[in-house]
C-alpha cells in the first residue's frame, strides 16, 4: 500500500528526514513515536505534500503511484489524508461549504453528492463524533479550542473516507472523553483496504487503537520497529534505551 | 496616466467650451423647482467654471487622476441603453425578494416604479424622484440640501456633480416612522460617451428607521461613460439608517461616488460600499458624528480585476463626546487591478470618550495587482480609544495547503479563501438574497 524508501527531506536547508524506510500494508495501522524534533510530523507532512519541505532523496509509492510527483490535492484525491497537528483557521469559510467542496473534489465532477445528500451525510458524521448539528455553520477552526480542532480533523476524515490516514498527534489537546470519541471514530474506519499511520507521544491513544506495529523515530530515521510492547516500554522508560541502542549499533 | 480620452484641460477659455460646457453656460432656471434650488444650481455652475481640477500634488488625489472624473468632452446622457432581458429580470427578482419600495431611475428624470409600499405613505413618509420631491416639498428639503456637500470649499468635481445633477431620489421618513419594508433604488448609466449625475437625499427624522439599498448598474457599452453620484444622509436623534450600495457599472464607466452623512444624538448609521464593476471608481464616504451617542459603521467590499482602479476615501469625524465609529474596508485584487485607501479619523477636542476603529485589508492575488493604504488619525481629545491598521497580503500558503490536502484544486481553494476573506464584510449585508447576489459575483469575478 505505502512504501517509503530512503526518504530525505529538508526545510530551509536544514535536513530533517535522513533516510526514512517504512512500509505499511493495506489494512494495517502503524504507530510512530519519537522525541520532539525527531521528524515524525515532517514525515507525514512530506507525505501529504507540504510545499514548505524539499524532498532531496528517496521514493514514496502509494498504491503503485509515485506520490512525490503529485500535487497535494492530487494526493488527497488518490486517498491520502493528513489530520493536522495544528489545523489552519480559515475565517469566513464555513465548515459545511469547505466540506462540501472537499467531498465533491474527492468524488470528482461525475459523482458529486447532491446538496441534500451531503447534508444528511454530514449530520450522520456529526452525531458519530457527538458534535452539534450547527457545527457546519461555524467558520473552519476559527476560535476553536485545541480539542475542537482535532475533532474537526476527524470529522473530515470520516467524510472523505481516505485510503491512507496520517494522524499527526491527533490525541494532543484532547481530554479523556474526546480521546475516546476520536479513537472510536478511528477504529470504525479500520478496514482491510485502509492503512493508517498514527503519530503520537502517548500510550493512551495507542491503547485505544491497538496498532499492528509501532516504529520509533530518532534524528530523522526509523531506528526501531516492533509491536505495541515497544511503545509500552517507551512509555515507561523513555527514549534513552533506544538512543543507547542506536549509539551501540553505530559503534 | 493615459492620454487620448480626455480632451478638455483645466481652465478652458470660453471659445473652447465643450458641448456639455456650452449647455451649462446656457443653463436657465427650472420654473418648476424652488428658487433656492435654482440659485444653488447657478452657484454650482459658476464654481465649476471657476475651479481648477485637483492635481496629483493634492494629497487626496495622490493615487487617482481627477481628469478621469471630469465630464469634459462627454455629453449629458439622453438615452438609456436599456437593460438586457436577463439583467433586468435579475434586478426585478431581487426586488421581489427584498424590496417592497422599488424605483428604477432611468437616465435623467425618467423613473420607473417597480413596486410601492403602502406602509411608507401610511407613516407619512415618501420615496420620490428627486425632481418631484424638490418641486413638491421644497421647503422641507431646503435645510438638508444646504448642508454638507455644497461645492463652495470643495472641488471642481463636486461642483460638476451639482451643476450636472439630473435625477436621483429623495427618501423622507418623518419622526418615529419605523419602515419595515426595504427601499430599493436603482441607478442606471446613460449611452456610451455620456455622463449621468444622480443625487440621493436620505432624511431619517428622529427615532425613525429604514433600510435602503442602492444599486448602481451599468451596461457593457463600448465607449467611455461617466457617473458622478452623491448621497446625502441625515440621521436624526435616535434614528437608524442602514444603507447598502452596490456598484456594478459597465467596464468602461468611470464613477465618482460621494457620500456624506450627518448623525445626531444616539443615532446609528450603517453604510456598506460594495464595488464590483466600473473602470476608475472613486468612493468617498464621510460620516460626521455631530452629537453624543452617535454611532457609525462603515464597510467596504470590493473585488477588482483587469485594469480596474478603485480609490477609497473615508472620513470618520468625531465632533461630540461618546461617539463611536467602526470602519472595515476589504478589497481583493486580481490581474492588474489597483486599489488605494486613504482614511482619516478626526477626534475633536470636545469629543471625549470617542471609540473609533479603522481597518483596511487587501488581498493581492496577482503579481501585477497593487494596493496602497494610508490610514490616518488626528486626535485632539485625551480620553479616547482609537485603533487603526492596514494589511496587504496574498492568500496564505499554509491555508492553500490545508485546503489542497482535502482534495480541493488550487483554483477552487483560492476562490474559497477569497470568498472567506470577503465574508467578514459580506456578512454585514442585511439580506440573504443580496448576499447571494454579491457572492455569486465574487465567484464570477474569480473565474
Amino acid at each position: 500500500m505505502l512504501k517509503i524508501e530512503g526518504l530525505r527531506a529538508s526545510i530551509e536547508d536544514k535536513e530533517i528526514l535522513r533516510g526514512v524506510d517504512l512500509e505499511i500494508p493495506a489494512g494495517a495501522v502503524h504507530g510512530i513515536m519519537g522525541p520532539n524534533g525527531s521528524g515524525k510530523s515532517t514525515l507525514v507532512k512530506v507525505l501529504a505534500g507540504d510545499p514548505a519541505y524539499t524532498v532531496t532523496e528517496g521514493s514514496v509509492s502509494y498504491k503503485g503511484m509515485d506520490l512525490l510527483e503529485m500535487e497535494p490535492d492530487e494526493r488527497a484525491r488518490s486517498g491520502v489524508f493528513l489530520a493536522f497537528q495544528y489545523p489552519m483557521e480559515i475565517p469566513g469559510v464555513s465548515i459545511a461549504n469547505f466540506l462540501r467542496a472537499a467531498v465533491n473534489s474527492i468524488r470528482g465532477p461525475e459523482n458529486e453528492l447532491p446538496t441534500f445528500q451531503f447534508y444528511a451525510l454530514l449530520q450522520d458524521k456529526l452525531r458519530e463524533l457527538q458534535l452539534d448539528e450547527f457545527w457546519g455553520n461555524r467558520y473552519v477552526n476559527e476560535g476553536f479550542s485545541g480539542g475542537e480542532k482535532k475533532r474537526n480533523e476527524i470529522l473530515q476524515m470520516l467524510l472523505l473516507e481516505p485510503g491512507l490516514c496520517l494522524l499527526d498527534e491527533t490525541d494532543s489537546g484532547l481530554d479523556v472523553d474526546a480521546l475516546k470519541i476520536v479513537s472510536d471514530g478511528v477504529n470504525r474506519m479500520r478496514s482491510p483496504e485502509r492503512s493508517m499511520l498514527i503519530v503520537t507521544h502517548y500510550m493512551r491513544l495507542l491503547d485505544y487503537i491497538a496498532p499492528d506495529r509501532c516504529h520509533i523515530m530518532l534524528d530523522g530515521r526509523i531506528v526501531q520497529s516492533g509491536d505495541i510492547e515497544l511503545a509500552r516500554r517507551i512509555d515507561s522508560e523513555g527514549y534513552e534505551f533506544i538512543r543507547t541502542g542506536v549509539a551501540e549499533t553505530n559503534v | 496616466m493615459e492620454a487620448g480620452v480626455l480632451a478638455a484641460e483645466p481652465g478652458v477659455r470660453a471659445a473652447e467650451l465643450s458641448v456639455l460646457e456650452t449647455k451649462l453656460r446656457d443653463w436657465a432656471p427650472d420654473p418648476e423647482l424652488p428658487d433656492w434650488f435654482n440659485a444653488s444650481r447657478r452657484l454650482a455652475i459658476e464654481a465649476y467654471f471657476a475651479l481648477e481640477l485637483p492635481q496629483r500634488s493634492n494629497e487626496s488625489w495622490h493615487y487617482g487622476d481627477a481628469r478621469r472624473f471630469h465630464a469634459g468632452s462627454l455629453d449629458i446622457a439622453s438615452a438609456s441603453p436599456g437593460f438586457s432581458g436577463a439583467e433586468y429580470e435579475r434586478i426585478c427578482k431581487l426586488s421581489r425578494e427584498y424590496g417592497r419600495v422599488t424605483c428604477l431611475s432611468m437616465v435623467g428624470d425618467r423613473v420607473e416604479e417597480l413596486s410601492q409600499s403602502p406602509a411608507l405613505s401610511e407613516l407619512g413618509g415618501f420615496v420620490l424622484p428627486l425632481r418631484k420631491a424638490l418641486a413638491q416639498h421644497g421647503e422641507l428639503l431646503r435645510p438638508y440640501w444646504q448642508q454638507g456637500l455644497l461645492p463652495a470649499g470643495r472641488d471642481k468635481l463636486t461642483a460638476q456633480h451639482y451643476a450636472l445633477l439630473d435625477g436621483g431620489f429623495c427618501v423622507y421618513l418623518p419622526k418615529g416612522a419605523e419602515l419595515k419594508d426595504d427601499i430599493h433604488l436603482i441607478l442606471e448609466t446613460g449611452e456610451g460617451g455620456s455622463v449621468v449625475s444622480p443625487h440621493i437625499l436620505l432624511i431619517a427624522e428622529a427615532r425613525s428607521s429604514a433600510r435602503v439599498f442602492i444599486h448602481n448598474l451599468g451596461h457593457p457599452e463600448q465607449e467611455r461613460n461617466l457617473q458622478t453620484s452623491a448621497i446625502q444622509s441625515f440621521v436624526g436623534a435616535g434614528a437608524q439608517l442602514m444603507l447598502t450600495k452596490l456598484q456594478n457599472l459597465g467596464p468602461k464607466t468611470d464613477a465618482l461616488m460621494i457620500e456624506y452623512a450627518r448623525l445626531q444624538r444616539d443615532s446609528r448609521y450603517d453604510t456598506i460600499s460594495i464595488n464590483l464593476g466600473g473602470s476608475n471608481v472613486r468612493t468617498e464616504v464621510e460620516t460626521h458624528l455631530a452629537e453624543p451617542g452617535a454611532d457609525a459603521r462603515l464597510s467596504g467590499l470590493s473585488i477588482a480585476r483587469g485594469r480596474q482602479r478603485y480609490d477609497f476615501h473615508t472620513f470618520q469625524n468625531h465632533m461630540a463626546p461618546h461617539t463611536s465609529s467602526n470602519l472595515l474596508f476589504k478589497s481583493a485584487l486580481l490581474g492588474r487591478a489597483r486599489a488605494s485607501y486613504q482614511g482619516l479619523i478626526d477626534v475633536h477636542p470636545s469629543a471625549q470618550s470617542t471609540d473609533a476603529y479603522q481597518s483596511n485589508r487587501s488581498l493581492v492575488l496577482s503579481p501585477d495587482a497593487r494596493s496602497d493604504s494610508s490610514p490616518q488619525l488626528e486626535i485632539e481629545a485625551n480620553d479616547v480609544r482609537c485603533t487603526h491598521g492596514s494589511t496587504t497580503s496574498n492568500v496564505s500558503r499554509d491555508e492553500m495547503f490545508y485546503l489542497q490536502t482535502r482534495g480541493i484544486k488550487p483554483e477552487l481553494a483560492r476562490k474559497l479563501l477569497v470568498q472567506g476573506f470577503l465574508t467578514e464584510v459580506a456578512d454585514r449585508i442585511p439580506l440573504q438574497p443580496l448576499r447571494d447576489y454579491v457572492e455569486s459575483f465574487i465567484l464570477e469575478r474569480m473565474a
